[in-house]
């Protein structure tokens, strides 16, 4: 009995500690406390780590005086250089030689054109199925022994890095995922490792983000059904 | 200047605050973001600080987590508070640091750098004025916490530091891990016996 009674004591300890017990909890803990030598131990114990923790908690460091300022620095060269910047990443990162990369007729081409003259070099790949979704295959290449993960991530999935992870099966260094998307126009990322963002280097178009990096842009301008 | 004038700084209308600066920088004033930097760096860098106990991570993961931020900002959700998910952005910038290179290591291999001034353990000035005994005693029961917190697993690490040195409620706690307030009272319980039971440890080491 007395030591059900401990136990149940006991497992209200932190609980008092961090003052989320009612009035007459906290009563009910102080008078078996008064009476229990084993239950003051064990609460003895408790009240010393949380008075470490607090003192540990106390100190108040500070990052280096000019911080704020070469944080900001930073971003602003970051927009100055944004776009070759990521041209460079991209390429160190892509296991083949970026030959076919035509920046300049990627960025004027139109979808309607691309839908009549569809050209293998160009992603994401699209086939369109009688449901009013579009499948669409994101791809990309990334030498799997320099790259843990690829996501993509965009209007389609509200930016969550979690949900749409590209693979590579066969192990030939080409990541894809294929998603079912409705008609309508998608900025999209990758995501590679869960850190370096990326634009799809075979997107149709880019966009400025805003922030000095360019978001590749989806358009898929109506569902072609059979 | 502008922008300080138009902004009321007081902790009541913080996330409305948080908010309107977000706004400035979408609207492509990068500038404001400076504000937020100002406003939550000591924040960041006191979290980095904690889980790697080491400096110069800290201000290095303090400042990717920032560029971090303000890259992402189109993705911000006004449903979260800017802390809560600079926290988040925060936390994956050390766990990807801490997969990468052991950081845990880098401390633990040199137990006297506490004693230097600019470790993150030496004391600060008001603590040099005390008696130096105290300080000694003081300076000892500090390397014992940061020694035993480094040797928590990552997300007890995490837990402890968010809910006893950055002081937040369970809630935000849950937000930020992306949990449910159970989880978080189950882990921080967890987190709590494990580091009870290894200061006890060295304690008893030390009498003997």
């Amino acid at each position: 009995m007395q030591e059900k009674e401990c136990q149940n004591i006991q497992n209200y300890i932190e609980d008092y500690l961090e003052a989320r017990l009612s009035a007459e909890e906290k009563i009910e803990i102080e008078e078996h406390l008064v009476s229990c030598p084993v239950c003051q131990k064990e609460f003895a114990r408790w009240q010393e780590l949380f008075h470490s923790l607090a003192s540990f908690s106390l100190l108040d460091e500070e990052p280096s005086p000019d911080f704020t300022g070469r944080v900001m620095q930073k971003i602003e060269r970051e927009e100055q250089t944004a776009a070759p910047g990521w041209l460079e990443r991209i390429s160190n990162l892509l296991a083949l030689p970026r030959v076919s990369l035509k920046w300049g007729a990627a960025v004027t081409m139109v979808l309607v054109a691309v839908l009549f003259s569809y050209n293998a070099f160009f992603h994401p790949v699209e086939q369109y199925c009688p449901d009013g979704l579009t499948d669409i295959t994101f791809s990309m290449r990334a030498d799997a022994t320099q790259v843990q993960s690829i996501a993509v991530v965009g209007d389609f999935n509200d930016w969550d890095p979690n949900r749409n992870p590209l693979t590579d099966v066969n192990h030939d260094g080409l990541w894809t995922t294929t998603l079912k998307l409705e008609p309508g126009r998608y900025e999209y990322m990758f995501i590679i490792d869960g850190q370096k963002w990326v634009p799809d280097p075979s997107a149709y178009q880019y966009v400025n983000d805003g922030f000095g990096n360019k978001n590749a842009v989806l358009e898929i301008s109506k569902c072609v059904c059979n | 200047m502008n922008i300080k004038n138009r902004l009321d700084f007081n902790a009541a209308h913080t996330h409305d605050n948080d908010l309107k600066i977000i706004e400035l920088c979408q609207a492509g004033n990068s500038d404001a973001f400076a504000y937020l930097v100002e406003k939550y760096k000591n924040m960041v860098y006191q979290l980095a600080l904690r889980m790697t106990a080491n400096y110069h991570d800290s201000e290095d993961i303090a400042q990717e987590s920032f560029l971090k931020a303000y890259r992402s900002l189109h993705q911000y959700k006004p449903s979260y508070s800017f802390s809560s998910w600079l926290y988040q952005i925060t936390l994956n910038t050390i766990r990807d640091r801490i997969r990468k290179q052991d950081l845990t290591a880098s401390f633990s291999a040199q137990p006297e750098n506490y004693q230097e001034a600019g470790s993150p353990l030496y004391p600060n000035s008001a603590e040099l004025a005390e008696d130096p005994e105290e300080r000694q005693i003081r300076k000892q029961n500090r390397f014992a916490m940061q020694s035993a917190i480094n040797a928590l697993s990552l997300s007890h690490r995490e837990i402890i530091i968010l809910r006893h040195i950055q002081n937040l409620s369970y809630y935000e706690i849950s937000k930020i891990l992306n949990i449910t307030l159970n989880s978080v009272k189950v882990r921080l319980h967890r987190a709590r016996v494990e580091l009870k039971d290894m200061l006890q440890e060295q304690e008893q080491e030390n009498k003997e």
